[in-house]
């Protein structure tokens, strides 16, 4: 926990540093009061200050206990990062490919790698989710949802 | 006002003629449907069927509308228990306790209470908006630039009473709230702040999106071995409540409806401000303020009723003044000016009648939502027995749906996993993730009523404390800023001495 | 678990493959609309407000006009700039619409930091459905009773009578620099978020003055709550019967604006009239007609010939002020 939070003190540090200079641009002030840049510049030194302090207490104060979490297993890892990969394909493909078969990958993919594996079940829960989510929306709630280059 | 009553009773005879109860029904359906359908939210529901009512008498489609909005709310409150998925920013704050309380195999009782404590709230927004409207809107005229910009600095100190353990991380996360807030277009001068050239980027970052991503995906992440750490047991009897559950939502449910209710009169004000105050005001007077964020009952009742008070007090200035308090009343109003009524004062001199059938119909949509939700609990309930993966893949297809169909735009999918992953890192650094929620919906609003106060006192910041109402609200900010952190401290050192 | 992923991805890989063997077979067009597909109309707003009612109401009709699905999708973003850049880059085949109120895609093109991908010419305007005027209006119980007095008095105060409007950079704001430049007076103007919260400032007390749409004031005039001193129309706008117009007392103010629907420059002029025909003959319907004044908008057809002309009479006019804001 005392690593952990050196590091989140540290990355926070950054952030600060790098949002203060992406608002250096912006007017501080205006004839009629703050301008665009006076609240990145105060809050980007108090978050500064903030990250600062966390640093400080995880060097300095007792040990912390970790919070009530499950462990970061290689196997959570790496589901993790199939679902991270997987809301990003469905970020990049949902367009082209449309909802349906995007939304029907998406849920075959995910479905057996984080522990469901019955073939049937997999099969009904995709058609399910992407084609029967599509029709709802579509027919109940007259919102179409994006056709893909195939016309689906 | 023995008239007035006489006359909500007339209203409540029309209303409950068999069709008009039939639109609410179909209302409640397609509302609960929408709202458990993450991303649309009760807005834009009753945005698209609007123009189905155009050739539907004024009675049956304003019915319909508003059961539509009332059955969008409480679906979002089903996500937000069973699965973790906010459907709106207000309803964020039932993660904290309702989830965890889904966990522990007491879903129905989140959502009974949720439905109960909505009614209850309901109930009372209603009598007083047939009481007091009148008295109410003239005092939220009152509520200048300069009172509403105290009255967010009010809901923003509320963010120490959200604090877990450290400090300076509940601090970090707020302050992190207020830079997703800055992003877009800025209220100002118009100029492009944090947009990186992006032009998806110009309105801001969606705070919907910003709420599923830390909730739900956040939680999936942390939650992916096969078997939960903490046991998902349901059994069906745990859906009714027991005699303590009573005990302890009482006082939350009647504060929560006196804090919707008042905030709710007030134009413009978020109904997030509402339920997180709520909140913040049931830990800060609870004898065992741990047990918020484990699955404390209170913390489900109390903002659920503030939500659903919040909603109903928004129509007073419509009613009174032909002002939307907000942009579902908005929708609302249109439905009205379709009908060929004008929302305002004179509203219930020339259409009397179909005022008051309105207004019962609103109570009406309220009573068929309890009683349509009460039966099914056991069935939402009943997905927390799904096999743990298939929960999971349920709740981020859910987000991905939400955050595209939001806006039909693939971009805020990027924005939900940005904010997925930032919201598992704050769950294994410990960083509170409801103060980011909070800053990030108070953030613009503040900006916005400053600029709007300066604007109008040409630069003098004197406007802010000149004014009797703006200086007590920034007197009582203080105040309850200073408590909190006092208080804050002192648990602290007492605890494990952490700042 | 590895091999399921794969799995899944090479279905993905092959799904993005099969479209071009359709792209191929289908490149033969027929005449417009083909049978069964859909048309998409982009409202560049979020669903529930009077762009978006218009579209929805106009998509029904014109899904029985033509017989083809008609789909109002909404795209908001960046002050509609999101969903008319998705237009623009759609294929130029009819079959992607977008609802485009003016003067909001003027600030687009017209301020270069916003680095729009369109200008006026990347248009083909179909049809215009509709024009707002928009109007000053003060309270009740205001010392300024009359327009010539309230003008009289923002000269001798200069900067201190306080207007609300509906946001910076939006219609009711545009309409008050081009009433500044016209009367040649300064007013403090006050930014709220939208109609709806600069009139409960206006009833509050805490401005002076409100400029807002004609449906804005609608409400509040009837049950006398307010007055409206001029309105920024030709003449009388129909949702203010008996209100006189800023030219007529003599402020050189001509300000509406206009939502109509347009495509991609270079669609088919054949395609355009299919359109156009279409739209014609809804906009002639009664019911259409009242659903639109029933919402407070006052219905203003124009084919697309008439619509180009009225969107460069409106840039040379309104063009010069929407800079002066700009740099400002």
């Amino acid at each position: 926990m005392r690593n952990a939070q050196l590091a989140a003190g540290g990355a926070l540090l950054a952030l600060a540093a790098f949002l203060f200079a992406q608002g250096q641009s912006l007017s501080y002030y205006t004839p009629l009061g703050p301008g665009p840049g006076f609240f990145p510049y105060w809050l980007s030194g108090l978050l500064a200050l903030l990250a600062l302090g966390i640093m400080l207490r995880a060097i300095l104060g007792p040990p912390e206990a970790p919070p009530n979490e499950p462990p970061l297993t290689p196997r959570v890892a790496w589901r993790g990062a199939v679902a991270i990969a997987t809301i990003g394909a469905v970020a990049l493909l949902i367009d082209p490919l449309g909802f349906r078969l995007t939304m029907l990958c998406m849920l075959a993919t995910l479905l057996p790698t984080l522990g469901y594996r019955r073939p049937l079940g997999v099969a009904a829960i995709a058609v399910a989710g992407g084609f029967g989510t599509a029709e709802l929306f579509q027919r109940v709630l007259a919102t179409p949802l994006p056709v893909g280059l195939l016309g689906i | 006002m023995e008239s007035s009553i006489g006359l909500l009773l007339g209203g409540l005879a029309t209303a409950l003629e068999p069709g008009n109860l039939l639109f609410a029904l179909i209302g409640c359906v397609l509302g609960t449907l929408v709202g458990v359908l993450p991303g649309l939210g009760p807005v834009a529901a009753t945005a698209m069927l609007l123009p189905v009512t155009v050739g539907m008498a004024p009675v049956p489609s304003i019915i319909m509308l508003s059961a539509i909005y009332y059955g969008a709310m409480y679906g979002g409150t089903i996500t937000s228990v069973l699965v973790n998925v906010p459907g709106e920013a207000a309803s964020a704050i039932t993660c904290l306790d309702g989830y965890q309380m889904a966990r522990q195999g007491r879903a129905g009782a989140a959502l009974a209470i949720a439905a109960i404590g909505s009614f209850i709230g309901g109930t009372l927004a209603t009598m007083g908006l047939v009481l007091l409207a009148q008295p109410l809107a003239r005092l939220g005229l009152r509520f200048g630039p300069p009172e509403f910009f105290a009255l967010m600095i009010l809901g923003l100190s509320l963010v120490v009473g959200l604090a877990g353990r450290s400090i300076l991380r509940t601090l970090a996360s707020a302050v992190l709230g207020l830079f997703v807030a800055m992003v877009g277009i800025d209220p100002v001068i118009g100029a492009q702040r944090y947009t990186f050239g992006s032009l998806e980027l110009l309105d801001g970052v969606n705070v919907v999106v910003v709420a599923m991503g830390l909730f739900g995906v956040g939680e999936v992440l942390l939650n992916l071995e096969g078997k939960p750490v903490r046991p998902i047991a349901v059994s069906l009897g745990s859906a009714t409540l027991k005699r303590a559950d009573w005990r302890a939502s009482a006082m939350p449910i009647l504060r929560g409806s006196a804090i919707g209710f008042v905030l709710g009169f007030i134009p413009g004000v978020s109904a997030v401000v509402s339920s997180f105050a709520s909140y913040v005001l049931e830990r800060k007077l609870s004898r065992t303020p741990d047990r918020f964020g484990n699955g404390a009952i209170e913390g489900v009742a109390g903002p659920e009723t503030a939500n659903n008070a919040h909603a109903n007090a928004a129509l007073i200035p419509l009613f009174t003044l032909g002002i939307p308090g907000s942009s579902t009343v908005a929708v609302l109003m249109g439905a009205f000016m379709m009908n060929g009524l004008t929302p305002g004062p004179f509203l219930f001199r020339d259409h009397a009648d179909i005022a008051w059938a309105v207004i019962a119909s609103l109570y009406v949509g309220n009573v068929i939502l309890l009683v349509l939700n009460l039966p099914l609990i056991p069935l939402w309930a009943s997905i927390m027995r799904v096999p743990h993966a298939v929960l999971m893949t349920i709740i981020l297809a859910l987000c991905v749906l939400g955050a595209y169909t939001l806006e039909s735009n693939a971009f805020n999918v990027w924005m939900l996993l940005l904010f997925g992953i930032i919201g598992y890192l704050m769950r294994k650094l410990d960083f509170p993730i409801a103060p980011l929620v909070l800053t990030a919906v108070l953030g613009p609003l503040i900006e916005q009523s400053l600029r709007r106060s300066l604007e109008m006192s040409r630069g003098d910041f004197s406007i802010l404390f000149a004014r009797p109402l703006s200086l007590s609200l920034l007197v009582l900010a203080a105040l309850v800023l200073a408590g909190s952190t006092v208080q804050a401290v002192a648990k602290l050192r007492g605890a494990d001495a952490q700042i | 678990m590895r091999r399921a992923f794969l799995a899944g991805f090479a279905t993905a890989t092959a799904a993005i493959m099969l479209p071009w063997f359709f792209a191929i077979a289908s490149a033969q067009a027929q005449t417009f609309p083909e049978r069964g597909r859909p048309i998409t109309l982009i409202v560049p707003y979020t669903p529930g407000g009077g762009v978006d009612f218009v579209a929805r109401t106009t998509a029904a009709a014109l899904e029985r006009e033509l017989s083809v699905p008609v789909q109002v999708a909404n795209r908001p973003g960046a002050g509609a700039q999101v969903g008319i850049t998705s237009m623009i880059r759609s294929r130029p085949d009819g079959y992607t619409l977008a609802m485009i109120v003016k003067p909001t895609v003027l600030t687009h093109y017209l301020d270069a930091s916003r680095n729009a991908i369109y200008t006026r010419a990347s248009f083909q305007p179909i049809a215009h459905l509709y024009s707002v005027s928009y109007a000053v209006a003060v309270p009740a119980n205001s010392p300024y009773q009359d327009f010539r007095s309230f003008i009289a008095a923002a000269r001798a105060n200069p900067e201190r009578i306080k207007i609300a409007d509906a946001g910076l950079m939006t219609a009711p704001h545009v309409m008050l620099s081009m009433l500044e430049r016209a009367a040649g007076v300064r007013f403090a103007p006050v930014h709220f978020n939208g109609g709806a919260p600069a009139m409960a400032a206006l009833l509050g007390g805490h401005v002076e003055g409100m400029s807002g749409g004609g449906s804005d004031f609608v409400p509040q005039l009837g049950s006398g709550q307010i007055k409206v001193l001029a309105v920024t129309a030709d003449g009388e706008d129909p949702l203010l019967p008996g209100i006189a117009s800023m030219r007529s007392m003599g402020v050189d103010v001509l300000f509406n604006t206009g939502t109509g629907i347009a495509a991609p420059a270079g669609t088919p002029a054949t395609t355009v009239q299919v359109l156009e025909g279409a739209l014609a003959r809804i906009a002639a319907t009664e019911i259409w007609q009242r659903a639109l004044i029933g919402y407070g908008i006052t219905p203003r057809f124009m084919g697309a010939r008439d619509y180009a002309a009225f969107w460069l009479d409106f840039e040379q006019r309104v063009g010069p002020v929407l800079q002066a804001m700009f740099a400002r």
